[in-house]
C-alpha cells in the first residue's frame, strides 16, 4: 500500500492529487491547487509545488513525509503569443470635417457660411453668411450677448464651439441656429472657408451631411469634388452633428499600412509567403495549403516579425537552446475591426479600421522537468519521477467523469494554446497543440472595443455584466433584476458594471452593455469553436469528427461562464456529446493530469 | 391649482450668486428644469449643505435636491438618508488642492444632478 502524489504544473496553476494505491485499486484521498510560482518548466516552481503538496496531505492530517513516490508531469513544452496589426488607416487633411455626437447638441436644422473665429469678426464682408467659430475662454453669456447684438448686422447662420455649452447659449439667442458643440481641436479649423453645419433632431442622426449629394448641394460641389468628399459622407453616417468644411486640397483617405510578410515553411520543405494586410482569411487558407509547419518567420522590422523572434527568444532562454532550433508550428490570424482615431481629427473622431490579430506557438525539444524532479526529491526526502506525457494524463483523468467511454477526445484550453488529445478504445493516442486561446480573446475583446487596458479586456471575458439602473437596483445582462439592500455607491450610478465574484468592477469606457456582450461572445467564438474544431480534426481517425462520440473540456478555460455551452451547442452537429469536465465526479474541469498520474501509478514498480 | 412641475430644486444660504449660476447652468445643458430658492428659518445656526439637500429633495417632484451652503453644495436623493449624498462641489474661489479629488465643479454638479434623473454615468 502507498501514498501517490500526482503534480500537474501548469503555466498558472499547480494542482496535486493524493491517492492510496492498494494493489490495482486507487483511492483517492485529497487535492489541492496553488499559483504556479515561476514559469512553468523551472525550480521555481518548487514552492508552489510544496505548498501545494502540505495543502493536500494537511487536509487528510498527514505530512509529505508519509508520502511514498511523487510522480511529476511531462509539461507540454509550448509557449503561445499574440500580436495584433491593424492594416488600413484614416487620415483627413486640411481639417475638412467635424462629425461626432457631442452629449447635448443644440439648435435643429441645416446652414451654409463661411468659418470665422469670434476674434476675428472684423474681417467680416456685407451679406456674406458665417458660421462663428467659438473657443472655450468665452462663456456662453457672452457668446449669445454677441451673436445678438450682431443681428440685422452680420448674418450668423451657425455655430461651432469648443466648450460644452450648446442648449446653454441656444436658450439665450433671440435668433435660434444650429449650434455643434464640444469640438476639441477647435484653433484647426481655417477661417473663411465655405462649410455645412447639420444638427439633427433628438433620437435621430444627420442626413445631408451623410450624403456626398447632400454635401454637393449644399457646398456647390462638382462631380469630381463630389467622388472626393464621399468618405467624409461615410464616416459622418450616424453622427448627430456635423460640420463640413470646403477646403482645396484637404481630404479624408484610407490608407492600406504596410504590415509587413509572413512566411510559412512547411514540413515537405516549400515555403508560402502571404503579406498580413490580404487579411486572415488569405493567411488561414495559405496555412491550410501548408500543411504541417515546420517554422514561420515574420518580415524583419515589422510588428509579426517581432512578435515571432520575441517568442523564439524566450524559449531559448527558457530551455537553454539555441534560437535556431525552436521553431513555431502553428498560426492563427482572425480578422478584426478596431476604432483608431482619425488622423488629423478636430473632436475626436474614431473610424473602425480593419485589423488582423494573430497567434503563433512555439514548441521545443523538452522542458528540463528532471531538474525539478531532481530538486524536490532532495528537498523532501521522497522518490520523485517525471512520468507520462501531459495529454496521455489528462485523458485519464478525464475518464473519471461520470457518463463518459472511450473513444474519448479532451480539449485544454489554455491561455497560450488549445490542445486536443484522443484516445481510441485501443488505447492508441494522438494529439495536437493549436495556437490561439484565452490570450487572443482577451486581445481581440481590447482591440473591438478600443480599450487602453488589456488587464480590462481580461476582466470583460471573465465576468458578466449588469447596468446600473438605480440606486438600489441592476438589471444583469440575462435581462433579469437584481436589487441591493442598501443604496449603491454613486459611481456605479447608471453605468455597466462587471460581476466579478465579490465586488462590482466598473467599465470605465462609455460602450453599450449591448456591444460589450457582442464583442466578448464573439471573440470567443472567432477563436475558440473554430480552434477546437481545427483541433479535433486532427485528433479524428481520418479527420472524421463524427468518430469522436465523447468530448471532455479540461483545464481553467473550461470553467469560463460560457464557453463551454457555446462549444457544446456547436459541436453537437456533429453528434458529439462535449461538456465541461467533472474530475472524479468532484473537481469540475480541474486536476485531470494530477488525477491522471495518480491512476498510471498502479502500474509502477519501485 | 397650480400643477407642479418636474423641477431639480435648490435651497441656498449664504452662497455666491456666481457658484449657484453654474450650478444652474450645469442642470440647463443638460435640459432639465429647477427651481432656486433660499432658505429662511428662525434657526439658521449650524445648517449644512447637506441639510438643506435633504429638504430640497423633498420638495422637488423628481425627488432631487441640491443645498449650498457658503462654498459648498451637495447632491441628493430624497430616497438617501441625512447621512448619504450623492455628489458634492466646492465654489472655485474657495477650492484647495485636497478638495479637487473628492468633488466635481459648480457646473458638474449640476450635470450630475440632472444625469442623476436621465439615469446616465455621473461626470468626475
Amino acid at each position: 500500500m502507498s501514498l501517490v502524489a500526482g503534480v500537474d504544473i501548469g503555466n498558472s496553476t499547480t494542482e496535486v492529487c493524493i491517492g492510496r494505491i492498494r494493489g490495482g485499486d486507487i483511492q483517492f484521498l485529497s487535492s489541492a491547487t496553488h499559483a504556479t510560482t515561476g514559469i512553468k518548466g523551472t525550480v521555481d516552481n518548487i514552492p508552489g509545488i510544496v505548498s501545494a503538496l502540505e495543502e493536500a496531505m494537511g487536509k487528510i492530517s498527514l505530512s509529505t513525509s508519509d508520502l511514498e513516490y511523487i510522480r511529476l508531469n511531462e509539461s507540454a513544452p509550448v509557449i503561445g503569443d499574440t500580436a495584433m496589426e491593424t492594416i488600413t488607416e484614416t487620415i483627413i487633411t486640411d481639417s475638412s470635417m467635424i462629425g461626432h455626437n457631442p452629449s447635448t447638441p443644440a439648435g435643429v436644422g441645416t446652414a451654409v457660411g463661411y468659418t470665422l473665429h469670434i476674434e476675428n469678426l472684423s474681417k467680416v464682408v456685407a451679406e456674406r453668411p458665417y458660421i462663428l467659430v467659438v473657443d472655450k475662454t468665452y462663456g456662453y453669456d457672452r457668446v449669445a450677448e454677441v451673436v445678438n447684438s450682431l443681428n440685422g448686422y452680420v448674418k450668423i447662420v451657425g455655430l461651432i464651439l469648443q466648450a460644452d455649452e450648446a442648449v446653454l447659449v441656444w436658450n439665450r439667442l433671440e435668433k435660434k441656429i444650429p449650434i455643434v458643440d464640444e469640438v476639441l481641436r477647435i484653433d484647426k479649423i481655417p477661417d473663411e472657408k465655405m462649410a455645412a453645419i447639420e444638427v439633427a433632431m433628438s433620437g435621430q442622426v444627420i442626413r445631408q451631411l451623410s450624403n456626398p449629394y447632400g454635401i454637393a448641394t449644399l457646398l456647390e460641389l462638382n462631380a469630381e469634388e463630389t467622388r472626393l468628399v464621399t468618405p467624409i459622407a461615410k464616416s459622418l453616417i450616424g453622427k448627430k452633428s456635423a460640420v463640413v468644411i470646403k477646403t482645396l486640397h484637404g481630404y479624408i483617405a484610407e490608407n492600406v499600412l504596410p504590415a509587413g510578410e509572413l512566411y510559412l515553411k512547411s514540413e515537405d520543405g516549400k515555403e508560402y509567403a502571404v503579406n498580413v494586410d490580404a487579411g486572415a482569411e488569405k493567411i488561414m487558407a495559405l496555412s491550410n495549403v501548408a500543411g504541417r509547419l515546420s517554422d514561420v518567420q515574420g518580415q524583419k522590422n515589422t510588428n509579426v516579425g517581432n512578435m515571432f523572434d520575441r517568442m523564439k527568444d524566450s524559449m531559448s532562454r527558457l530551455t537553454g537552446e539555441g534560437k535556431e532550433s525552436i521553431h513555431i508550428t502553428d498560426v492563427l490570424a482572425i480578422d478584426t475591426l478596431a476604432p483608431v482615431q482619425i488622423a488629423g481629427a478636430l473632436a475626436g473622431e474614431t473610424c473602425m479600421e480593419k485589423a488582423v490579430g494573430i497567434a503563433a506557438m512555439v514548441k521545443t525539444q523538452q522542458l528540463p522537468m528532471r531538474k525539478i524532479a531532481e530538486e524536490l526529491q532532495s528537498r523532501l526526502h521522497v522518490n520523485v519521477t517525471v512520468a507520462g506525457v501531459e495529454a496521455a494524463m489528462a485523458l485519464l483523468g478525464a475518464c473519471t467523469t461520470p457518463g463518459t467511454r472511450l473513444p474519448l477526445a479532451i480539449i485544454d484550453m489554455g491561455g497560450g494554446s488549445t490542445d486536443a488529445a484522443m484516445m481510441d478504445e485501443t488505447g492508441k493516442m494522438r494529439m495536437t497543440h493549436k495556437a490561439g486561446a484565452g490570450e487572443l480573446v482577451t486581445l481581440l475583446i481590447q482591440t473591438e472595443l478600443g480599450l487602453k487596458d488589456r488587464n480590462e479586456a481580461e476582466l470583460l471575458k471573465k465576468y458578466p455584466l449588469a447596468k446600473v439602473e438605480s440606486l438600489y437596483h441592476m438589471r444583469l445582462e440575462s435581462g433579469e433584476m437584481q436589487f441591493f439592500a442598501e443604496s449603491i455607491d454613486p459611481r456605479y450610478y447608471g453605468c455597466v458594471v462587471m460581476l466579478a465574484p465579490d465586488r462590482m468592477i466598473r467599465v470605465e469606457e462609455d460602450i453599450p452593455m449591448e456591444r460589450i456582450v457582442e464583442v466578448r461572445r464573439d471573440a470567443k467564438r472567432k477563436v475558440f469553436v473554430k480552434n477546437v474544431v481545427r483541433a479535433l480534426q486532427e485528433v479524428a481517425e481520418n479527420g472524421d469528427l463524427k468518430k469522436i462520440p465523447n468530448v471532455v473540456l479540461v483545464g481553467g478555460s473550461a470553467e469560463d461562464f460560457e464557453v463551454p455551452e457555446m462549444l457544446t451547442e456547436s459541436l453537437s452537429q456533429y453528434r458529439i456529446v462535449c461538456g465541461r469536465g467533472n474530475i472524479r465526479a468532484t473537481e469540475g474541469p480541474r486536476n485531470a493530469v494530477a488525477t491522471g498520474l495518480v491512476m498510471s501509478g498502479t502500474s509502477e514498480k519501485r | 391649482m397650480v400643477a407642479k412641475k418636474p423641477e431639480i430644486v435648490l435651497l441656498t444660504l449664504g452662497a455666491r450668486e456666481k457658484f449657484i449660476e453654474k450650478i444652474c447652468a450645469g442642470i440647463e445643458e443638460e435640459g432639465l428644469l429647477y427651481r432656486c430658492e433660499e432658505y429662511s428659518s428662525a434657526a439658521q445656526t449650524n445648517i449644512s449643505a447637506g441639510a438643506l439637500a435633504h429638504m430640497a429633495a423633498q420638495e422637488s417632484t423628481l425627488g432631487v435636491g441640491i443645498g449650498v451652503c457658503g462654498d459648498k453644495a451637495t447632491l441628493t436623493h430624497e430616497s438617501l438618508g441625512n447621512e448619504k449624498s450623492l455628489c458634492s462641489a466646492v465654489a472655485d474661489e474657495a477650492i484647495s488642492v485636497q478638495d479637487t479629488l473628492a468633488v466635481v465643479s459648480p457646473k458638474g454638479l449640476g450635470q450630475n444632478a440632472a444625469r442623476f434623473v436621465k439615469k446616465q454615468p455621473f461626470l468626475s
